[in-house]
C-alpha cells in the first residue's frame, strides 16, 4: 500500500528532537551558527533513510561554562510553522583522566502555526557525558535527552500517551579553528512500539521507537 | 560578571550580521504549504472505468469464478456535486445490482478509500454487490472530485459535497431513505459519517465504517506520542471521533486487529463515541487494512454475512 509519506515526514519533523546543541559550552563570549540535517530513520520505497529535516542554531557563550542557544526548524517553517527550540546548556563537572565532562541543557520546544495560531510547548532536559581530546577539543558524546508532555489530555479528550519520553542519544564532534562537524544517533522513544503506527519507523530496537541520524556543522565567531 | 555585547555596533563588522539577517528574514518567509492534497492519492489519469477488465493494481483481489457480475447490473452514472459558492461538479459513479429494483433494494453507497478511483475498489464493491442476487440490495459506488473521470479537485469539503451529491441521486430516482446504507472504508469513513450525521434532507438508514480515522489530530498524536496538531500541516481534519456522536443511526464498526495503516484504536474511539442506541464491532483478528484487511481476512462469505445481518436486522 501506498503510504502518506509527506505527511509522514512532517508528522515526524514535528516530533522528532532536533540534534543536541552545543554539548561543550562555547568559550566566554563567543558566537556560533550551526545547521543541522536529519531525523528519524523510517522506510521511504524500500529504502532506510533518515527524514530530511533540517534546522538552524544560533549560540552565545555567555560564561566560561554557560551558553545560550536558540533554533529555527527551517523545515517546520516551510509548512507555516514557527518551530524553535531554545534555551541553555551548562557544564558542572570537567573531565580527569576517563572520568568526562558533564553538561546538561535545559530547553524549550515550542511550535506555532501561524494560519491556525496553534501553539504547543514541551520542556526538555538534556545531561551529556563527554570526553575531549585533541588539539581542538573534540569530543565523543553519550547522554540521554528528555522531553515532557504537559498537557494532560489530547484530542478527543483521550489521556496523553506519554508524560516522560527519553531519547538516549550518542555522538561526535569534530573541532577545527573556528568549525565544527558533527554527527549524532539518537534513540527516539525507544520503549514505544512502532509497528502500529501510521508512519514505518525503522530503529535498532526493532519494533520500539525510532532511530534518528542527524548530521551538521557550526560556525564559531 | 561578564555581560554579553548584542549591540548591533559589535556585530556589525562581523559574519554575525549576516547570520542575524537570515535568522530574522527566515521568518518572513514562512511558507504556508499545506499536505491536504497529499491525503488523497487520486489518480484522473484513465479515460474510461474498466471494471471488471480493469488491470491496475487492486486493493483486494476476488476469485471471478465465484464473484462475477452480469453486466446488465453494472449501470456507469453521473450526477452533480456543489459546493456553495463553486461550479457544479460532474462526479462518475456506478449503481450495482438490479436498477429494476431500485426502489424496493437496500443500497449500498459505497465510500471509497483514499487510492486512485473506482477501478481500484472495484472488487471490493462488487463482493458486496453480491448481496444483490440473494438479498435484494444494491451497491452505488461513485468517485470523489478528482479522482478518475468525476471533475474538480479532492478535498474533505469536497468529499462531503459529494456523498451529498450521490445521495440526492437516489433520492431523484425516488429510492426512500430508509433504504439508504452508508458504508464508509477508511478515508471514506469521513464523508459517510459527516452524512450520516448532518444530510438531514435525505438522512441514511444505518452506517457501516471498516477501518475507519479517529481524526488528523488523533493520527498524528499516536504516531508522534506527543500531543502535536495535524493542525500544524493540514487544513482537514477528518474529526469522525467527533461527528460520530451526532449520528443516531445504527451503526457496525469492524476494523483489523493488526491494521498497521489506522491503528484499531482509531476506530475504537470512534466506536465508544458512537450517538445511537445500537452498535455492534467487529474487530478481525489479525486483519489489516488494504490486502489482507477485514474482508479477507474475515472470509469473504463471513464478511458477506456480518453485512448483510447487519443490514437486515
Amino acid at each position: 500500500m501506498r503510504k502518506l509519506i509527506y505527511f509522514a515526514l512532517i508528522i515526524i519533523g514535528l516530533s522528532s528532537c532536533a540534534p543536541a546543541r552545543f554539548i561543550q559550552p562555547l568559550q566566554e563570549k563567543e558566537h556560533a551558527l550551526s545547521f543541522s540535517l536529519g531525523g528519524p530513520m523510517f522506510n521511504f520505497s524500500d529504502m532506510t533513510i533518515p527524514a530530511p529535516l533540517s534546522s538552524i542554531c544560533y549560540g552565545y557563550g555567555l560564561k566560561e561554562n554557560l551558553s545560550l542557544f536558540g533554533s529555527i526548524h527551517t523545515t517546520s517553517l516551510a509548512f507555516g510553522n514557527f518551530q524553535s527550540d531554545f534555551g541553555a546548556t551548562y557544564k558542572f563537572l570537567d573531565q580527569k583522566n576517563f572520568i568526562p565532562n558533564i553538561s546538561a541543557s535545559a530547553a524549550g520546544n515550542l511550535i506555532f502555526n501561524f494560519n491556525e495560531t496553534n501553539t504547543h510547548f514541551w520542556p526538555q532536559l538534556d545531561v551529556n557525558a563527554y570526553w575531549e581530546h585533541g588539539k581542538n577539543n573534540s569530543y565523543f558524546y553519550v547522554g540521554m535527552s528528555n522531553w515532557f508532555e504537559l498537557a494532560a489530555k489530547r484530542a478527543h479528550d483521550e489521556p496523553s500517551i506519554d508524560h516522560w519520553l527519553l531519547h538516549p542519544q550518542l555522538g561526535y564532534q569534530y573541532n577545527l579553528e573556528s568549525w565544527s562537524f558533527f554527527a549524532e544517533v539518537k534513540l527516539l522513544a525507544p520503549t514505544h512500539l512502532n509497528d502500529e503506527v501510521l508512519i514505518d519507523f525503522r530503529s535498532i530496537t526493532g519494533n520500539y521507537g525510532s532511530t534518528g541520524l542527524y548530521l551538521g556543522v557550526t560556525k564559531k565567531f | 560578571m561578564v555581560q554579553p555585547d548584542f549591540t548591533w555596533e559589535s556585530l556589525k563588522n562581523s559574519n554575525m550580521k549576516k547570520s542575524i539577517i537570515i535568522l530574522f528574514i527566515l521568518p518572513l518567509v514562512i511558507g504556508c504549504i499545506r499536505l491536504d492534497g497529499l491525503v488523497f492519492l487520486a489518480d484522473n489519469s484513465i479515460d474510461s472505468y474498466k471494471f471488471d477488465l480493469y488491470e491496475g493494481e487492486v486493493e483486494i483481489d476476488l476469485p471471478d469464478s465465484i464473484y462475477s457480475m452480469p453486466d446488465s447490473f453494472i449501470m456507469p452514472v453521473t450526477f452533480e456535486s456543489k459546493i456553495e459558492g463553486e461550479d457544479a461538479k460532474v462526479l462518475y459513479a456506478a449503481y450495482i445490482g438490479n436498477y429494476n429494483n431500485i426502489l424496493t433494494d437496500k443500497i449500498i453507497v459505497y465510500c471509497h478509500g483514499q487510492t486512485d478511483h473506482m477501478d481500484y475498489y472495484w472488487n471490493r464493491t462488487k463482493l458486496l454487490a453480491q448481496l444483490a442476487f440473494s438479498d435484494q440490495m444494491a451497491v452505488f459506488t461513485f468517485d470523489y472530485r478528482g479522482y478518475g473521470l468525476s471533475e474538480g479537485t479532492p478535498s474533505e469539503e469536497g468529499m462531503n459535497a459529494d456523498v451529498r451529491g450521490a445521495l440526492n441521486w437516489l433520492k431523484q430516482q425516488g429510492v426512500s431513505a430508509n433504504n439508504i446504507i452508508l458504508y464508509g472504508f477508511s478515508l471514506g469513513s469521513a464523508p459517510a459519517t459527516d452524512a450520516a450525521a448532518y444530510f438531514e434532507e435525505f438522512k441514511a438508514y444505518k452506517l457501516i465504517l471498516e477501518s475507519p480515522f479517529a481524526s488528523a489530530d488523533n493520527l498524528a498524536q499516536v504516531s508522534t506520542i506527543i500531543n502535536t496538531s495535524a493542525k500544524y500541516f493540514l487544513e482537514m481534519k477528518i474529526n469522525n471521533a467527533d461527528k460520530i456522536k451526532d449520528v443516531d443511526q445504527d451503526l457496525l464498526w469492524m476494523h483489523g486487529t493488526k491494521d498497521d495503516y489506522i491503528h484499531i484504536d482509531n476506530g475504537e474511539l470512534v466506536y465508544k463515541n458512537h450517538g445511537g442506541t445500537y452498535k455492534e464491532a467487529h474487530r478481525i483478528e489479525g486483519a489489516k487494512h488494504g490486502t489482507d484487511g477485514v474482508p479477507e481476512t474475515m472470509g469473504f462469505e463471513e464478511y458477506l454475512d456480518v453485512v448483510r445481518t447487519f443490514i437486515l436486522r
